[in-house]
């Protein structure tokens, strides 16, 4: 157990965005990181193996970002998921609250990104 | 028992069954447990990771318990076998068994210690041998398959639960062969449930499981319906995966003490302790033992009370002996005493002896008749003889139960014969139960039998005697109950002897009332028990059931004792005497009754005057009280009776020629001497001789008939001078229609020819009268009608042929006493007076519907003031009708107030006297309750002989016109825009209204009467010029905008409609002003708020666009940073494999600036970013946070905000500048969030700041008004900067817009404030400034709707 890497999902269709945070957490070396483009592509990697912390951005192309956090929570491929959006009039909307979501999970682009780290940590723990 | 007995069943069969498990474990129970050093050195490496999954729902075997721990025969022997190994298994439940298997199969689960080895599990479990062994058995409910005993067969076509992945479950499904369906359960439980709840049919499992499941959840409707010839082995099995742990562990359990595993299985499974009993039979069997016990107890208890009451017994014995001694010295004596001969016969010898006694009774010497019946027989009577023999030979042929009597006469010695009574009793029987042995007795009873004799002839006699007379005779005894009822009594009655023998005679049916009869019977006897005889006359039913009175007596019998033996009842049939005799009564009381009520006088006299009978009437008639005093006191008829005596010799004659009747009026005389007129009937009575000897006769007295006629005709005179005296015609005809009467005016109306009149038949009268009038078969069917009903009265009206109106009355001539004699009609001409009635009519109607056309109330009054008469208006306006009023004074009229009323009486009075005119306007309340305005004139009048005779008055309502007059008035005075009046021809003002004030600042008394040039209202002569050039040439202008110019010089926007008119003669025109200065304002700021909509809609849209290349810059950055950190292992490492010294790398950075420039990158994005947050912040504005705010809060705390922000105070020395606060104290409070507003209020004051620093204004000075306005609540922030171009005011409160040098503001700060204050607060925001004289901000906000002053 003690030496197995917690699995992080970067789930945003902007590809540079994705490739440097995923760039950025792997410099910590205490995260295995995956990532995708959509909500789709997003599923199918995890049922190959279930995430512990997903980052998902809310505008995607076809299913967006709360649509997937709750497919990927009904089907129990992940527990933990921070919002990562370009929106800045974005609120959790209710089904998201329902998943135990608060509003420090909701991180406005741009991020400082060691912050979103702190949170990854945070949740990891628990 | 059903429970107990399927224990005992469970226990027997794991008996057989268990054991077998135990014949391997003798093998290694003295070895040592010799582990290998492979087997040793697996268990120390795996020590506490071994885990042993156990199924949490299959108990005995293994289960968790109530306390979470691993429990059942399975743990007990794994804790053996751990204890052996030294290790502890990690013990893990399982619900889901499939699961476990799969775990077992991956061997993430070791092994489980209580299953069945299956060709299936070997593939991927080993077990070792098992330790129990448990039956299969199927359960079913109580009742299914008819209770009997279920095989395989028996299951076929039903379903059959199993636990999914047990052994059973695979076992079942090869044996179900298709031939019933298996139903895979989670669990032995739930198998159980669902045959319970008959989800399925039978449930197979092993049985120790399903028993422990049954005793535990009390499954009574359950039962064990059959074994199956199959074991459930359990075993310890382990993951193929690890082979060195199952050696390890078979050794182990080779090690387990045989003992231990009994131990255990006692525990779990108690059978061998208590053979076959189970716990419920032994304690059942407890239960008996108990019962054996009292059983035992009791015995001793009744012994010992038997022997106390055979003691008892054996006493009461010894006493009966006793008795029966004495009792038989007793019957000798007896025997001796009424000369009783004893004999005894032995049927089976035929031996017969004799006592002696028997020989003395019949004089005969002892022993003469040898041993033999003969001897007996012999002395018989020949009548006697063949009975006798017979009675006694059947009585020896029978079983001998009962007594043996005969009667019999025997021979005595002399020849006599003499009766005996023999009586006799079997004492001993042979083995046929015959009598072997008969003793008896033969009694002398020939002194009875003659004594016998004797009565049957005297009864005989009296009987023949009782039966033959006519009289109807009843012997009763002493208790009244018949003893004898001859012949006669049952032929009347009808009723037989038998009928009536032995009970009491009054229940015989030939009474009508048995109470009665019995009630009468027992005082009859009574009497005759007292020695008399009871006379009564009753009555009975003959047989026909009709009533008869009889003449009945009852007379005692005595007895020897003087006591009443016997009653003695005799009757006659008296019905036919009794019916004469009332036959008689009844014609005399009939007699007697007509002669003494007759309403006439009824005498007899002897011819020469005597007096012989007289009735009450004729006692009366002459004054006499009664007839005997009359029969007493009045001597002689001649001179007492008769009035005159020629009449009474004149009667006599009359008489003596018509003996035989005669009618005659003459006068008698009453007793006090007064005479009166009478009529008699009378006859004359010869005796046997032919002389004249009584007169029989009857006297009426026709005083008053005499008198009555005398009163007729006097009151017939009277009449006939009435009848001709009258107005009306009158003709009276009789019930046929006859003419009775007719006075002389009938004859004049219908001008009667006498021939009529003379006609003694009405018939001619008749058609004559119906021939003057208009409709004569009209006429004729009415006098038809009215003759058929001769109670009726009419009065109705018909017209002559001529055109008069004639009224007609008709109704019945009656008597006093309602006898009709006729119907009356009279007649009476009333064309004229209906004439006048109609004129009248018509006058009054037309009057009426004058005054009710008449849209005014109009009423009437006569002298005496009180009301004749008012109009429809008059009743509608005061809710009344003129029948309730009419009569009354105004005094009386009680819904006026009584100050109202008493003021009209005294003016009504007042004007009637004086005929004089009172006119006033006066309110007056109406009846829809408000007070009306009227006109009220009354004035009075005279009557044609000049007296005062009332008045009359109007009242007309003005409360419309009033009404309307005040209305325009107020419209006037009220409206909202400037409205005036001028003179065409001197321009002077004539009048405005009160707007007027507000618009031009003159006060009206100060521009009335004045020439409107001399105000100045026009800003622009030029424009005036076109107003009035457009005014005269179309009479009227509309909406002509213009600058008007208040007294005080400024300056409005507003618009002028104008028309010329004419009042009262002059030639005017009329201005309506409206000031639109401030909704100018509004459609200024209102285009100004669409276009900033459509800036912040706009960028709504794009941020999220930009905010990810921001995004991208702002992470690359980070990444940059975070890569070139010397601090890092990767880039330490990374640096290091090219040969990078990292401290150089950062020396260049530095030196270069390069760390600067990325502190700058990400700087301005972020900065970016920001700006784009800040500029959509309004469209996330929710209106959930607001609440009811305290301005005064609001305004102190963005103040202090402000001074204590770093930035003004740094650059724009806030410090310096003078903040005043004009707050006023009673502001409406305001629905707000109060952030927002603070916010607000902040922009506003850094606004101020910078602009004044900017400036270098030389007193920068800030104040903060709050006010009240008009429903809302008023904030200004105004400063004495620079103030601003008309240009910049129109553009203040666009984004983006701003008057600082670049990267001062971000231009956002007023729009934000602006969306706050208008979009958020629903309120209004504008600048107010000019370039030099500062500016203000004002912003309005809605005040609460019901919220009061603040504060």
């Amino acid at each position: 157990m003690a030496d197995k890497r917690p699995c992080v999902l970067v789930l945003d269709d902007e590809d540079r965005v994705r490739e440097l945070l995923i760039e950025f957490f792997d410099e910590y070396d205490e995260f295995d990181l995956v990532g995708a483009a959509s909500g789709e592509e997003a599923l199918g990697v995890l049922s190959e193996r279930c995430a512990d912390v997903c980052v998902v951005d809310m505008r995607l192309p076809g299913i967006d970002g709360a649509r997937f956090i709750e497919l990927a929570a009904a089907r129990g491929l992940c527990r933990r998921f921070l919002v990562h959006t370009g929106s800045v009039d974005f609120n959790l909307p209710q089904s998201l609250l329902d998943l135990g979501l608060v509003p420090a999970d909701v991180f406005y682009k741009p991020v400082n990104a060691s912050e979103l780290a702190d949170r990854m940590r945070q949740l990891l723990r628990s | 028992m059903r429970k107990a007995g399927f224990a005992v069943l469970v226990f027997a069969t794991l008996v057989v069954s268990c054991l077998a498990g135990l014949s391997w474990a003798g093998q290694g129970r003295s070895s040592v447990l010799d582990l290998s050093p492979e087997e040793r050195q697996w268990l120390d490496d795996n020590h506490n990771s071994i885990v042993l999954c156990y199924d949490a729902a299959f108990p005995p075997i293994e289960f968790r318990d109530e306390k979470g721990r691993f429990a059942g025969m399975g743990a007990d022997i794994v804790s053996h076998i751990e204890a052996l190994l030294g290790v502890t298994f990690v013990k893990k439940p399982t619900e889901d068994w499939n699961a476990f298997l799969k775990n077992l199969e991956s061997g993430r689960v070791h092994l489980n210690a209580g299953m069945a080895s299956t060709p299936e599990r070997d593939a991927y479990a080993a077990c070792t041998a098992p330790y129990i062994k448990l039956p299969l058995a199927i359960i079913t409910s109580a009742k299914g398959f008819g209770g009997g005993p279920v095989d395989w067969r028996g299951l076929k076509g039903r379903r059959v639960a199993v636990v999914s992945g047990y052994m059973t479950e695979s076992y079942v499904r090869r044996n179900s062969a298709g031939q019933f369906e298996v139903i895979a359960v989670g669990s032995v439980a739930d198998g159980l449930r669902d045959v319970s709840f008959g989800v399925v049919d039978a449930f197979v499992d092993n049985l120790a499981t399903a028993s422990f499941y049954i005793e535990q959840d009390a499954l009574t409707n359950l039962r064990v319906a059959g074994d199956l010839d199959a074991v459930f082995p359990m075993s310890i099995c382990v993951s193929r995966k690890y082979p060195l742990l199952l050696s390890a562990l078979e050794k182990a359990l080779a090690q387990v003490p045989p003992e231990a595993i009994e131990a255990s299985r006692k525990r779990w499974i108690p059978i061998a302790d208590r053979g076959t009993l189970s716990r419920e039979t032994v304690r059942m069997l407890g239960l008996g033992g108990l019962f054996v016990g009292l059983l035992l107890v009791g015995l001793v208890g009744v012994s010992f009370f038997l022997k106390r009451s055979l003691k008892e017994k054996m006493r009461v014995l010894n006493a009966a002996q006793l008795e029966l001694a004495t009792q038989t010295e007793r019957l000798n004596l007896a025997i001796d005493a009424t000369g009783s001969g004893v004999w005894e016969y032995h049927p089976l010898t035929g031996e017969h002896y004799y006592s002696e006694q028997w020989y003395s009774m019949l004089g005969r010497k002892a022993g003469t008749l040898g041993t033999s019946l003969e001897g007996w027989k012999s002395l018989l009577h020949p009548e006697d003889c063949d009975a006798a023999v017979r009675a006694f030979e059947g009585y020896c042929a029978s079983d001998g139960h009962g007594l043996y009597e005969a009667e019999f006469r025997l021979r005595c010695d002399d020849g006599d014969w003499r009766w005996v009574l023999g009586k006799g009793r079997a004492v001993a029987w042979d083995a046929d139960g015959r009598p072997s042995r008969i003793i008896g007795l033969n009694m002398d009873i020939q002194k009875l039998k003659g004594v016998q004799e004797d009565l049957r002839r005297s009864e005989a006699l009296v009987k023949g005697a009782f039966d033959q007379t006519f009289q109807l005779c009843a012997l009763l005894d002493a208790q009244g109950a018949v003893v004898q009822l001859n012949r006669s009594a049952t032929a009347f009655t009808g009723v037989s002897f038998e009928e009536v023998a032995g009970r009491p005679f009054w229940a015989a049916r030939f009474w009508p009332d048995a109470t009665e009869a019995e009630n009468m019977l027992r005082r009859a006897m009574d009497v005759a028990r007292a020695g008399g005889v009871a006379r009564h006359e009753v009555s009975n039913y003959d047989r026909h059931g009709r009533v008869a009175l009889i003449d009945f007596s009852l007379s005692p019998l005595l007895g020897d004792d003087g006591n009443v033996r016997f009653f003695i009842v005799e009757g006659r049939d008296v019905s036919d005497i009794r019916r004469a005799e009332a036959a008689l009564k009844a014609s005399e009381a009939k007699f007697k009754a007509i002669f003494n009520n007759a309403p006439v006088g009824i005498f007899r006299t002897t011819y020469s005057g005597r007096l012989l009978e007289a009735n009450l009437r004729l006692a009366k008639i002459h004054g006499y009280a009664s007839q005997s005093e009359m029969l007493a006191e009045c001597k002689d008829v001649r001179a007492e009776i008769y009035a005159n005596h020629e009449e009474r010799e004149a009667f006599l004659a009359v008489l003596a020629a018509a003996p035989n009747g005669l009618r005659m009026e003459l006068r008698l005389r009453r007793r006090n001497g007064e005479a009166f007129p009478a009529i008699i009937n009378a006859s004359l009575q010869h005796d046997a001789e032919g002389v004249p000897s009584f007169i029989d006769g009857v006297v009426e007295d026709i005083t008053d008939r005499k008198r009555a006629e005398g009163a007729l005709r006097e009151k017939s005179a009277l009449l006939e001078a009435q009848l001709n005296a009258s107005l009306d015609g009158i003709l009276v005809l009789d019930e046929a229609g006859r003419r009775l009467l007719t006075n002389s005016r009938f004859m004049e109306m219908f001008h009667m020819p006498q021939r009529i009149l003379d006609d003694p038949d009405g018939g001619s009268l008749l058609t004559g009268l119906a021939k003057l009038a208009k409709n004569p078969e009209g006429f004729l069917a009415r006098v038809g009608e009215l003759h058929a009903t001769p109670e009726a009265v009419v009065r109705d009206e018909i017209e002559m042929a001529d055109g008069r109106l004639v009224d007609r009355f008709s109704g019945p001539v009656s008597g006093d006493d309602g006898s009709r004699y006729g119907r009356i009609w009279t007649f009476r001409d009333i064309t004229e007076r209906v004439r006048l009635e109609r004129r009248l009519a018509d006058q009054l109607g037309f009057q009426q519907a004058l005054l009710d056309t008449l849209p005014y109330a109009v009423f009437y009054k006569g002298p005496d003031t009180r009301f004749v008469g008012c109009n429809r208006a008059y009743e509608q306006a005061f809710g009344v009708q003129r029948e309730h009023f009419i009569g009354k004074r105004v005094l009386d009229l009680e819904y006026l107030p009584l100050e109202d009323r008493l003021a009209f009486q005294a003016e009504d009075e007042a004007t009637i006297a004086s005929i004089g005119l009172v006119r006033r306007e006066k309110p007056i309340p109406f009846q829809d309750g408000t007070l009306h305005q009227t006109l009220y004139s009354v004035s009075g009048f005279r009557q044609t002989d000049g007296s005062p005779g009332g008045l009359i008055g109007v009242i007309v309502d003005i409360t419309d016109r009033k009404m309307a007059e005040e209305r325009f008035s107020l419209i006037f005075e009220m409206a909202p825009e400037c409205i005036f009046f001028v003179r065409t021809a001197d321009l002077v003002l004539l009048d405005t209204n009160a707007a007027f004030e507000v618009i031009s600042g003159y006060r009206r008394e100060e521009a009335v009467g004045r020439a409107m040039p001399s105000l100045g209202l026009w800003d622009d002569l030029a424009e005036r010029t076109e107003f009035n050039r457009h005014l005269d040439a179309d009479g009227e202008v509309k909406n002509f905008e213009f600058m008007l110019r208040r007294k005080d010089g400024s300056l409005r926007r507003a618009l002028n409609s104008s028309r010329t008119v004419t009042i009262a003669g002059q030639a005017c025109y009329i201005s309506i002003i409206h000031d639109i200065t401030d909704e100018r304002r509004m459609q200024e700021l209102l285009i100004q708020s669409e276009k900033m909509m459509s800036v912040g809609s706009l960028a709504a849209g794009i941020a999220h666009e930009i905010n990810n290349p921001l995004g991208i810059v702002h992470q690359a950055v980070q990444n940059l940073m975070q890569r070139t950190n010397p601090e890092l292992k990767r880039n330490i490492e990374a640096a290091q494999a090219i040969g990078l010294d990292m401290d150089l790398l950062q020396q260049y950075l530095k030196a270069r600036k390069l760390d600067l420039f990325l502190q700058d990158i990400q700087a301005a994005a972020m900065r970016a970013s920001g700006i784009i947050r800040n500029m959509l912040n309004f469209s996330r504005r929710s209106e959930s946070k607001r609440g009811v705010c305290d301005l005064h809060n609001i305004v102190e705390q963005a103040v202090f905000l402000a001074s204590s922000d770093y930035d003004l105070k740094k650059s724009y020395d806030f410090k310096r500048i003078e903040i005043v606060l004009d707050l006023a104290k009673d502001v409406p409070t305001c629905m707000c969030t109060e952030t927002e507003l603070e916010q607000v209020l902040l922009n506003l004051l850094r606004n101020s700041a910078q602009a004044m620093a900017t400036a270098g204004s030389p007193d920068p000075r800030i104040t903060i008004r709050l006010r009240s306005v008009e429903g809302a609540v008023r904030i200004e922030v105004a400063d004495n900067g620079p103030g601003m171009s008309a240009e910049v005011q129109h553009k203040v409160f666009e984004p983006f817009f701003t008057t600082k040098p670049p990267g001062v503001g971000t231009g956002l700060g007023l729009s934000v404030s602006y969306f706050i204050v208008t979009r958020g607060h629903g309120g209004r925001m504008w600048v107010e400034s000019a370039p030099g004289e500062g500016a203000c901000f004002v912003l309005e906000l809605p005040a609460k709707q019901d919220g009061g002053a603040h504060g």
